[in-house]
């Protein structure tokens, strides 16, 4: 038999059941739109984002040939010189350099890949020079495993190759330096190379710096600079973008 | 408020949300009968009968929420139920189950004539057939000839006409009475309502979840309300409209525990009447006859509805080679006005039990279950002894319906369907397997 407590429970659900249904039916109608709102949103955010990443991967894409076609004219440089030697540690160089350039396909990437893949392009282009090129590069340790845009460092150094230091006659000097700086990453690559003005190295540099700028701004939009300054010195290209790490590489980095 | 095509005649100009498809599936599923079935479960079966009920149905629309989103992945456009079964059935099963499905559905029409009728009888003074025939007149207005454009723009109104009625009525009464008063009375008058552990109230589950789910699963209106609704959101509206629709069968027995605790009563027609003395505030008796009309209407609408564009989308349409959108929804108008007078008709001169109309539809609902099951969930065009199995089973139910009890023929319905299904299932696997070693 059913007990007074237990009949009052029931009757108070019987009361109450009505009142909560009504709620939620008018918290469904009242919500439901800007429910609806919020996911559309939410879906086109993450539209924007795939397109900018489509954008960001083709602007990737486009700057590789760039630079194949500079270090084919290098290699074809050697060729016509007979520098047989250098020519073969060149092919070398070129190989292991491809064989980084096709496994990237990351968006961000170790500084320490960055730096190693432009090593590579260094070789190639110290073959050429000889004992005329002099590079001094500085890396801090516990930058290596921040994560940069690909090709940003080679773009900037092959830059400084074919806008001023091939047209050097005498010492080729590079400098390049990293430095963190309250949480911004600075990459400075400067070079003693003969230019008249920063606006035609920033003009006749223009597709790689450009592709630079914009791949920089689809990533950190404002938070990343870009900028150039030349002097009957040389020239210099200032990088700077927020420092990030991925969690992975730094769990494999070595103490 | 003419609709321009017959797809918009039938399934509205736009595809609806979350809110307005609870709404329309509420509208459909409080009917008349919700009013007076859970408290006659209620008296026959004991409080818990009352929640039992509200409960059963509130799963087999929670149920129905699986099938729903099955169906619209197989099929994500149609207008009605016929066009799923017509990509699922051979066309001799398919023609089984359409005619099937317009028999139960003039078979709802007519309960909701019999509420209306009830209803009628209970309020005005006037012949039956005057208030009967505003009635349909006003339902074949607004359903038949306003399509669901229309019967939507209403359903909001009826849901809170309901509404206010189910979350006022009984608050005003049991705060004006309390609940001691009200638990003596029972205690007193109807001592086996509070018997928790009554015999045949496992019975009465069982055989209500066969039928109601039946009854779910093969509803027109349901199978409509399915295709106009946002696909992502299919799942979620109809557990939904499960839920709050537990909410008033519950309410509507309250309110009856609120007319027979103080003496014993007749039938549940004798309930009503004592309902109606009981509720001496005139604001509370317009809302519960607003309610109650609300009901009735909008159910009969919606099934009304349902009916017409399935014979017109799917039984004559095949057989008319060039028709417009125009002609197709004049068809509508015609036919609803056609089936609005027969049923007009067969309420003013045929009037069973209530009751006994709801137990006599409990048999095809219970057979055709497990049927409807097997065509949603098979991948491929299922075999005609499936519709086949379901119309014997009807048969044999009712042909053992005299020798046995309301749930025993029930389960003897539903039982015979799953072994007819199982036994031609397994005959025709071996067949196959034969033809194959032969081969």
């Amino acid at each position: 038999m059913l007990s007074f407590e237990g009949f009052t429970l029931i009757i108070m659900l019987f009361i109450l059941a009505p009142i909560m249904g009504a709620i939620a039916l008018l918290f469904l109608f009242i919500f439901e739109k800007r429910i609806d709102l919020l996911e559309n949103k939410n879906k086109e955010i993450r539209l924007e984002q795939a397109l900018q990443e489509a954008q960001y991967n083709k602007l990737n894409q486009q700057i590789q040939p760039h630079f194949l076609f500079n270090t084919l004219n290098v290699i074809l440089g050697l060729a016509r010189l007979n520098r047989k030697a250098e020519l073969i540690r060149a092919l070398e160089a070129f190989s292991q350099f491809l064989k980084f350039k096709y496994k990237a396909s990351e968006p961000l990437i170790p500084l320490a890949q960055e730096i190693q893949y432009t090593q590579h392009y260094l070789d190639i282009q110290s073959l050429r020079f000889g004992d005329r090129l002099k590079i001094d590069m500085y890396c801090p340790d516990h930058l290596t495993i921040a994560l940069v845009p690909p090709f940003i460092l080679q773009t900037l150094v092959e830059n400084s190759f074919k806008h001023g230091l091939e047209k050097k006659v005498g010492e080729a000097l590079l400098h390049i330096r990293f430095r963190l700086d309250s949480e911004t990453v600075h990459l400075e690559v400067k070079d003693n190379g003969l230019i008249g003005n920063a606006a035609t190295a920033a003009e006749e540099g223009g597709h790689g710096l450009d592709n630079i700028q914009k791949r920089l701004y689809l990533y950190f939009s404002n938070r990343a600079q870009l900028t150039i300054a030349s002097n009957e010195n040389g020239t210099k290209v200032e990088v700077s973008w927020p420092l990030v790490f991925d969690t992975n590489w730094e769990e494999a980095a070595p103490e | 408020m003419r609709s321009r095509t017959f797809q918009e005649y039938v399934q509205g100009p736009i595809q609806i949300g979350m809110g307005l498809g609870i709404i329309s599936l509420l509208a459909r599923w409080v009917t008349g009968t919700t009013i007076l079935s859970s408290p006659e479960s209620m008296v026959k079966y004991g409080v818990f009968g009352g929640i039992g009920y509200a409960i059963m149905g509130a799963i087999a629309l929670v149920m129905f929420s699986f099938i729903g989103k099955r169906v619209r992945h197989d099929f994500p456009v149609g207008l009605t139920m016929g066009d799923y079964l017509k990509t699922k059935l051979h066309p001799f099963g398919y023609w089984i189950l359409l005619i099937i499905l317009v028999i139960t559905n003039l078979h709802i029409l007519f309960i909701q004539g019999m509420a209306a009728s009830t209803l009628c009888q209970f309020l005005f003074d006037t012949p039956l057939y005057v208030g009967l025939f505003f009635f349909f007149v006003f339902c074949i207005l607004f359903a038949g000839f306003g399509g669901l454009k229309l019967i939507h723009r209403f359903a909001a109104f009826q849901v809170v006409f309901m509404f206010a009625a189910v979350i006022l009525i009984p608050l005003y009464f049991f705060v004006k009475e309390g609940i001691q008063p009200v638990y003596d009375g029972i205690r007193l008058y109807h001592p086996y309502m509070l018997v928790i552990n009554k015999y045949d109230f496992w019975s009465f589950i069982f055989a209500g979840l066969l039928v109601g789910f039946g009854q779910f699963f093969f509803d027109l209106t349901s199978w409509q309300r399915l295709f106009m609704i946002e696909l992502k959101k299919v799942p979620l509206t109809f557990s939904l409209s499960g839920l709050i629709w537990l909410i008033f069968p519950l309410s509507f027995s309250s309110l009856f525990i609120m007319v027979i605790f103080t003496g014993g009563f007749t039938d549940i027609h004798s309930i009503l009447e004592g309902l109606a003395s009981k509720i001496t505030t005139p604001f509370f008796f317009i809302l519960f006859v607003l309610c109650a009309f609300s009901a009735i209407t909008s159910t009969f609408g919606a099934c009304l509805h349902a009916l017409v564009s399935l014979i017109v989308a799917n039984m004559i349409e095949p057989f008319q080679d060039q028709t417009n959108d125009q002609q197709k929804i004049r068809m509508a108008y015609l036919l609803s006005t056609c089936i609005g007078v027969l049923i007009f008709m067969a309420t003013l001169f045929y009037s069973p039990n209530l009751m006994e109309l709801l137990f006599y539809s409990g048999n095809i609902y219970s057979a055709l279950l497990v049927p409807i099951l097997v065509i949603v969930f098979s991948k491929r065009t299922v075999a005609n002894y499936i519709p086949i199995s379901a119309l014997l089973a009807i048969a044999a139910s009712y042909i053992i319906q005299p020798y046995a009890s309301e749930f025993q023929s029930i389960w003897f319905s539903g039982l015979s369907s799953v072994t007819l299904i199982v036994v031609c299932t397994i005959v025709s696997f071996i067949k196959d397997k034969w033809k194959l070693r032969k081969n």
